[in-house]
């Protein structure tokens, strides 16, 4: 056999069945651009279109015709001028025949063919002292080189650069990987990485829809702020700073030519929110910062640092953001793509918001219905100490009927700590997979995590989680459009930040139900309907809820 | 309950059949929304007079054109009168804040790049920012020089079996996994001795994806593997910063078939026998790092990021530390070397672990890093 069919021997062995499965689904055209690819013979030796075919014919008549089986049966024995016309496919490969002739091959050739995956004998040190030789195989160079890491010095100086001279690589087809069919690897990897077209238009969409929420960038010039502390007066009423533009034209008129720290300064303070240290008589700078900051009780007394915030003058941006968002319905009624959605949101517009104040553990959720697309529910857990609620054993929350709620959609749970484990275990219980996990990375004013005191058990807490549970297989969801991080200030102890309702917002779509369980009057909103004990009284828009909740109240008075 | 708002509705043609098709939206009835004859929102007018209350979202929706102080000032205190009536909000008055989920839409800068403290968490805190310094320095102090072990997953219970039972080595910090997809391998890692080779008390930092954090419960839940000796105590999530980042899992993930996008990584922390957070200072300082860490400059490509090495070295004061990755990380994600540690892994740097010469490390270096006054003064203490 000759040396090419011999390549071409090799390289089916070694990929087998990787060829006959997607993406390279058989097709010969595409195995070809394979072997060409991987193939590191290069010039006259090079294997052409129709050679290649050629030595599949071979191969396939040594084999009696068992070797390939194609689409159409006949495809071998076809001329294709070249690969771009060629549409057969080799639907199945005998590997064990391949394997035969392979071997026959060895045996009959002399010298014997180093056989493609062999694993290499490693080399004795012994064999290494006498020998000093850079084997040619890759594999064998590697181990060559690790040995030698391993290895105390070599004594004699001169054997020693000889063989790390020969070690070194001298390009990158000389490097050795796990496979040497690398390039091929490479691209399959393109492959996989290239985003799907629908999953771009997806993200178009969510740009569309979603309004532009004013957003500044904040100053990271620690000197900014300390020029800032004589230039700016700080509002306690507001906890906002206030610029003082006289004094910061003078300082910019006093400034020469060489120097321009102000002219920088009046730029940035332009575009950037500052937060600009108030040093009151008590303050003591070497302390450093508040732990409370904005949020501390006794910001007169305290002798920590805190901070006001300076906003930006430059409103330009607004303006771009406010067209986008006028355009925001318009762009909701033309959707030429549907993908994900139940039905044209502009014929659904969002319910306002609806709230029941009640004990969530002694209502019939029946009175719900059973169709919101998103739940989401937090429960104050025991271990919590909130005031807010008489808190809830596991086992009474466990027991709230949340498996009726839903014939297919998403569950989220906030957890921390050790409910982490036990909101899996209740979300399985209830019917539901656990298919994601968001993170809240809480901050302070400063955009910093919060990091000090002692926020948990063994270590500080600076995040919470937002368990992520799917019922059911529903089509309607848009997936992978947010991050599974969001980063948001704390609150009032215990309120979750809203930026949670832009996220699932973009997941189920506009005009969809959404329930909001052990909710405050600042969780209602349009679209979602809020239970809780901690509620103004009930507000229904819904008429089937309306009529079904007060039959069932009528008749328990 | 007869505070409610609701108004009986009266029985308007014009409420009725809208009501009554809002049931249609969730199935696919698309026929109860053809036959919308009227203008959506007429039911709601008709139905909820307190449907435009402004107590309730009207206080959410932002404005663009008032952004300087004086606006906006005037605008959460509108809010704030609102909310009286709702008893809740003793808060003080809170400044304009960044919607960083909503700037990712429409810039594609992902949100945790903005958080102002990943190289320094302890900016702003002096005394914080020493007491981790002096940590660093002590337990560099008192860290064994770097192994490494390298071992194929084949032979790993084979090597540890040998360290317990020939050479009675046993460790109080034991690592597994990094920051890799095919970490996690169930029939590996439940196979390990590792009740055998972690003493008690003794800590376990174990690496999941969001995606393996399944298969990391079923084992840590399953009672009939070494894993019935520990409790989950603490969950670690770190956190690339950008998508390019080596960090960033890209292996394996399909965005069709991910609900959100996966950017982080868990390392779940166990500990094993009995310690208490106010007593036993010998052995564990709590509360000095957090249970969050974000990629920055500083972090290096590696195989796990120094940052949670650190998490260990600061919570527990044991010399003796042990970090097994089971399988190849590939060329993105070396293994490297740690003072302090001892790595088994099929592919770290140095392969120079020798147990014999570890033990005589370990005995003149002691098993636990000395208390040290300053820290002791400067570290969050829990009361007793
Ligand atoms: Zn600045
Ligand atoms: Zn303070």
């Amino acid at each position: 056999m000759d040396k090419k069919t011999n390549e071409v021997l090799k390289f089916l062995i070694d990929w087998n069945y990787l060829l006959i499965e997607p993406p390279v689904e058989g097709s010969i055209a595409e195995i070809y651009f394979c072997f060409i690819a991987s193939c590191q013979v290069k010039g006259k030796d090079k294997v052409s279109w129709l050679q290649f075919v050629k030595c599949l014919q071979k191969l396939n008549e040594i084999c009696i015709h068992n070797a390939f089986t194609c689409l159409p049966a006949n495809a071998l024995s076809l001329t294709y001028e070249d690969p771009f016309k060629c549409f057969s496919k080799i639907t199945h490969m005998d590997r064990l025949a391949l394997n035969l002739i392979y071997k026959q091959v060895k045996l009959s050739s002399n010298p014997p063919i180093e056989p493609p995956k062999t694993p290499p004998l490693p080399l004795s040190r012994l064999r290494l002292a006498a020998q000093r030789e850079v084997p040619k195989d890759k594999e064998e160079r590697l181990d060559l080189l690790m040995e030698l890491v391993d290895r105390p010095p070599v004594k004699s100086k001169r054997a020693a650069s000889d063989l790390y001279a020969g070690l070194s690589p001298l390009d990158i087809e000389d490097v050795y990987t796990t496979t040497s069919r690398s390039k091929r690897l490479d691209q399959l990897t393109l492959l996989l990485s290239v985003p799907a077209g629908s999953h771009i238009l997806a993200k178009e969409r969510a740009k569309l829809r979603t309004p532009i929420k004013p957003f500044f960038d904040c100053c990271d010039d620690s000197r900014h702020a300390q020029l800032l502390i004589p230039l700016t007066s700080f509002d306690r009423t507001t906890n906002y700073c206030k610029l003082n533009s006289t004094r910061l034209n003078d300082r910019l008129k006093l400034e020469t030519g060489s120097s321009d720290t102000y002219t920088e300064l009046a730029r940035c303070v332009n575009q950037k929110i500052h937060f600009i240290p108030i040093i009151q008589s008590q303050t003591d700078i070497k302390l450093g910062d508040c732990s409370y900051l904005d949020t501390c009780h006794k910001m007169s007394s305290c002798r920590y640092v805190h901070y006001g915030q300076l906003m930006p003058q430059d409103d330009s941006a607004s303006k771009k953001a406010a067209q986008h968002n006028k355009n925001i319905s318009k762009s909701m009624q033309i959707s030429d793509f549907t993908r994900g959605e139940a039905i044209s949101p502009a014929t659904r517009p969002e319910l306002p918001a609806q709230w029941i104040n009640c004990d969530v553990t002694k209502l019939d959720f029946s009175i719900l219905g059973d169709d919101f697309a998103l739940i989401i529910a937090d429960p104050s857990w025991t271990i919590h100490m909130n005031l807010n609620y008489s808190s809830l054993t596991d086992s009474d929350l466990l027991q709230i009927r949340m498996d009726k709620l839903q014939k297919e959609g998403l569950f989220l749970l906030w957890v921390t700590g050790r409910t982490i484990e036990t909101g899996r275990d209740f979300l399985k219980k209830w019917g539901y997979q656990v298919v994601n996990q968001i993170t809240w990375v809480k901050t302070n004013q400063l955009v910093r995590t919060i990091s000090t005191g002692r926020t948990g058990h063994w270590l500080n807490h600076s995040k919470e989680h937002l368990l992520v549970g799917l019922k059911g297989n529903p089509k309607w969801i848009n997936k992978c459009i947010d991050p599974q991080i969001l980063i948001s200030s704390t609150r009032e102890t215990s309120r979750k930040p809203d930026e949670v309702y832009g996220m699932v917002e973009r997941m189920v779509g506009p005009g969809t139900r959404k329930l909001e369980i052990f909710g405050r009057q600042h969780n209602t909103r349009p679209g979602w309907l809020t239970i809780g004990n901690q509620l103004n009284g009930t507000h229904l828009v819904e008429k089937e809820i309306a009529e079904r909740y007060y039959s069932a109240s009528a008749t328990e008075a | 309950m007869n505070n409610t708002s609701y108004m009986r509705p009266v029985g308007t043609r014009s409420g009725y059949p809208y009501l009554s098709s809002l049931q249609g939206w969730q199935g696919s009835d698309y026929s109860a929304q053809k036959s919308l004859a009227h203008q959506p929102g007429d039911g709601h007018r008709l139905v909820a007079t307190r449907a435009s209350a402004k107590d309730s979202y009207a206080k959410n929706t932002r404005t663009l054109a008032s952004l300087n102080p004086q606006q906006t000032n005037n605008r959460t205190g509108k809010g704030n009168t609102n909310s009286k009536t709702n008893n809740e909000s003793k808060s003080s008055v809170s400044c304009f804040k960044n919607d960083y989920s909503n700037h990712y839409i429409h810039s594609g800068v992902l949100p945790v790049k903005y958080v102002r403290n990943a190289v320094q968490p302890v900016e702003g805190y002096p005394k914080l920012q020493k007491l981790i310094k002096l940590k660093e320095q002590q337990v560099m102090k008192y860290a064994t020089r770097a192994y490494g072990s390298r071992v194929k997953p084949e032979k790993m219970v084979d090597t540890l079996n040998k360290w317990i039972y020939e050479d009675n080595l046993q460790f109080d910090v034991i690592m597994i996994g990094a920051l890799s997809e095919n970490q996690l391998l169930y029939p590996l890692v439940s196979q390990l001795p590792i009740d055998k080779l972690c003493a008690k008390p003794g800590f376990l930092f174990i690496w999941a994806s969001t995606q393996k954090i399944s298969e990391l419960s079923k084992l840590l839940s399953n009672t009939s593997t070494w894993t019935k000796k520990f409790r989950r105590s603490e969950e670690l999530v770190f956190v690339p910063v950008d998508k390019n980042s080596p960090f960033y899992p890209t292996d394996s993930l399909i965005p069709e078939e991910q609900l959100l996008e996966q950017m982080q990584w868990h390392c779940w922390m166990c500990i094993t026998g009995t310690v208490r957070r106010s007593s036993d200072k010998n052995l564990i300082h709590c509360n000095i790092n957090t249970d969050l860490s974000i990629e920055n400059a500083s972090t290096k490509n590696s195989a796990v990021p120094a940052q949670i090495y650190q998490v260990a070295e600061n919570f527990s004061t044991s010399t003796k530390r042990l970090h097994i990755v089971p399988s190849k990380t590939g060329l993105d994600h070396p293994v490297r070397l740690r003072p302090g540690w001892v790595i088994l892994s099929p592919d770290v740097m140095l392969d120079n672990f020798d147990p014999l010469k570890y033990k005589t490390e370990i005995a003149s270096l002691g098993s636990n890093v000395p208390l040290d006054d300053e820290i002791e003064q400067l570290r969050p203490k829990t009361p007793v």
